[in-house]
């Protein structure tokens, strides 16, 4: 995993930027590719390294690895790249490639944008960045031109980049551990990946990247509510307390939301003082701190509630798949076969 | 006996080698100062032309080639016991030669200028000493406590004056004044010593375990009311306090020390946007905190401190808050 320790070593030492505008059919456009980098100074790298790191680093960021049955250019790209220092021709060569692969995908609901490669280093490793940087439609960036090359000015990253108001910021880091193939810690961010209207948006950046999450939807998703079950059980005494977490756990799973960040469910649902070892339990357990898409498939059963409403007002809800706990309904009454274990009274 | 005019000639060539040198050293005694957590202050400076002509022409006993101080390097610390630590280390990083330190020559009713005058030299096998032969270039070290820095520098307006004079009162002033210096000295070195022994003052102790290892990371002296503050505020994020605070710290270092080192480093280069509350000791323990109890730092932090200061630290060291 590409924790803070490497986050915090990020060196960037080439950015090129490329506009992407929207395909559509039957208009006649075409990317703006650049012919050089950006010349950057200092600042402005550190201020770029601040927005990745906030990213990358976020709830929203999730693992990623090379799938292998994508047919995007991408993780050849990154692969090729990655193995040696590059000269800048290359450098600018490759991230052309990258951004015509991206004006081709970028059809249908796609929004236009800005594409940043940055080649970068964390110690000794080589790096890739990818960045995508939604523009508003209809704007004009226009490039510049150094000698007869053409390339887009820091300007670009004042406007897009450097302001807060960027929200919607695509990015991945691939950093090359080794020499062979698979040799690659890969990590992802698209905030608008949890509020994508269908899968295919939500899933975008990753097809374009050539990459899949790391972990299995529908195992992380078991391991994720089997170990958070699990700490309540052992460490909440509190009834209420304990009822309220294991229904924010079921209601997040179960909630029309593609994605869960355990991040976020820690500060949104955990009590204070459990939170630091709530995610201790989960570090433990191998469940992930980072955004994973939700699949309940393996633990559908068990989400499952059935509540009986009585006509003076009670109610009773026990989990439906559990063949322990028996409801007799009878004309007058209604029996739970189950112990009482403890008493909640609001 | 050469004339003063051929020295001026030599030194004029050889001044701007000599000054070179003096870099080159002040880079080996940072390195070697920082390694031990010490905070101190080093300068270095060559000889003005004025001044070392009317130095051969003083001590006749002297030619250029064998003026020791051409070139002279000073570290101030603030302890007595520093000074040994600092001599010590620099004994397996340069080639020292004629430890002078001044108050051994002194009878027990005697008082006077102490401070410890070693002559450097580069080692043989360090990477510069092909530029700047051992055998050619030396340079004189100065070693001094802040309060030794301030005999020494009224004293070329006090003592000259002194040795001038035959007025007993007068040289029994300047005598109780270099009394009241050493005093001072050993003074501020058994209230350090008393300190760390006193359980009360425990956020002291805290704050000289994280400059213990601040200061391998950063010259920059915090701001002690600020320090202390701090961690007042975050020592109950801790839980049981641990009783060995220095071996925490340590460990911390010894764990992270190339995260450290990139973060310090970057992060000298940004004063205009870096936390106010970076180059503090503290920044150690916050970091500690934002490995392991994130959640109830910030609350703590939140509370006492303004939350963009925290997020600024946690960014650089590769956090996110969003």
């Amino acid at each position: 995993m590409i924790g803070p320790d490497a986050l915090a070593g990020l060196v960037i030492k080439r950015v090129i930027f490329h506009d992407v505008p929207r395909n559509i059919k039957g208009q006649v456009n075409a990317p703006v590719l650049s012919d050089i980098p950006t010349p950057v100074d200092g600042e402005r790298i550190e201020h770029l390294k601040t927005r990745i790191r906030r990213a990358l680093s976020s709830r929203s960021a999730y693992a990623i690895e090379f799938n292998p049955q994508s047919p995007s250019p991408i993780p050849d790209l990154i692969r090729k790249h990655t193995l040696k220092t590059q000269t800048e021709a290359q450098f600018v060569k490759t991230s052309q490639v990258m951004a015509t692969y991206l004006y081709e995908q970028q059809v249908g609901a796609s929004s236009p944008g800005l594409l940043a490669i940055l080649d970068a280093r964390i110690g000794t490793q080589h790096a890739l960045l990818i960045l995508k940087l939604e523009r508003e439609e209809g704007a004009q960036l226009e490039p510049s031109t150094h000698g007869k090359k053409k390339t887009f000015n820091m300007s670009v990253l004042d406007n897009l980049v450097l302001t807060g108001g960027t929200k919607l910021f695509k990015n991945a880091l691939f950093l090359r551990t080794g020499p062979n193939e698979q040799n690659f810690k890969a990590i992802a961010c698209d905030n608008q990946r949890s509020f994508a209207s269908t899968i295919a948006m939500a899933q975008f950046w990753q097809k374009f990247l050539g990459c899949k999450l790391r972990e299995e939807p529908r195992i992380v998703t078991k391991n994720f509510y089997e170990a958070a079950v699990g700490y309540i059980n052992a460490n909440i005494t509190d009834p209420v307390e304990m009822t309220d977490v294991y229904e924010h756990i079921v209601s997040e799973l179960k909630s029309q939301k593609h994605t869960l960040s355990p991040k976020a469910f820690i500060e949104d649902y955990i009590p204070a003082p459990h939170r630091q070892p709530f995610e201790e339990h989960l570090k433990a357990h191998h469940v992930t701190l980072q955004q994973f898409t939700v699949d309940t498939t393996e633990i559908a059963r068990r989400l499952k509630r059935r509540t009986y409403y009585t006509t003076k007002g009670a109610s009773v809800t026990i989990p439906a798949e559990e063949p322990a706990v028996q409801v007799l309904i009878g004309d007058e009454q209604i029996t739970v076969l189950d112990s009482v274990e403890t008493v909640d009274t609001k | 006996m050469p004339s003063l005019e051929q020295a001026r000639q030599a030194w004029i060539k050889d001044e701007p080698t000599y000054q070179a040198l003096g870099a080159v050293l002040h880079e080996r005694l940072t390195h070697a100062i920082r390694d031990l957590g010490i905070s101190a202050e080093i300068t270095h400076r060559t000889k003005t032309i004025d001044s070392l002509l009317r130095k051969l022409w003083l001590k006749t006993h002297h030619t250029y080639e064998s003026l020791p101080d051409k070139l002279g390097v000073r570290i101030i610390v603030r302890y007595q016991h520093e000074t040994d630590d600092i001599i010590t280390a620099l004994r397996t990083r340069l080639d020292c030669q004629d430890v002078d330190t001044k108050a051994d020559k002194f009878d027990p009713d005697q008082v006077g200028y102490r401070a410890t005058h070693l002559q450097i030299r580069l080692r043989a096998d360090d990477p510069a000493a092909a530029t700047y032969p051992p055998a050619e270039y030396v340079a004189e070290l100065q070693v001094h406590t802040l309060a030794q820095h301030l005999w020494a520098d009224m004293s070329h307006d006090v003592f000259y004056k002194n040795q001038q004079s035959t007025d007993p009162q007068l040289q029994r002033r300047v005598y109780l004044l270099a009394g009241l210096i050493e005093v001072a000295d050993n003074e501020f070195s058994r209230i350090e010593a008393d300190v760390a022994r006193m359980p009360e003052l425990r956020n002291i102790l805290i704050l000289r375990a994280l400059e213990r290892q601040y200061y391998k990371l950063a010259a920059h002296p915090g701001n002690p009311a600020l320090s202390l503050q701090v961690i007042q505020h975050l020592v109950p994020l801790y839980g049981e306090t641990p009783g060995d605070w220095a071996r925490r710290f340590e460990d911390l270092f010894k764990d992270k020390e190339t995260v450290l080192r990139t973060v310090f480093n970057t992060q000298a280069g940004r004063p205009e946007q870096r936390s106010a509350f970076f180059f503090q000791p503290e920044v150690l323990m916050i970091y500690d905190r934002l490995l392991h109890d994130q959640y109830r730092l910030r609350e703590a932090w939140n509370a006492n401190f303004p939350e963009d200061e925290l997020e600024r630290i946690a960014n650089v060291f590769g956090f996110s808050f969003d």
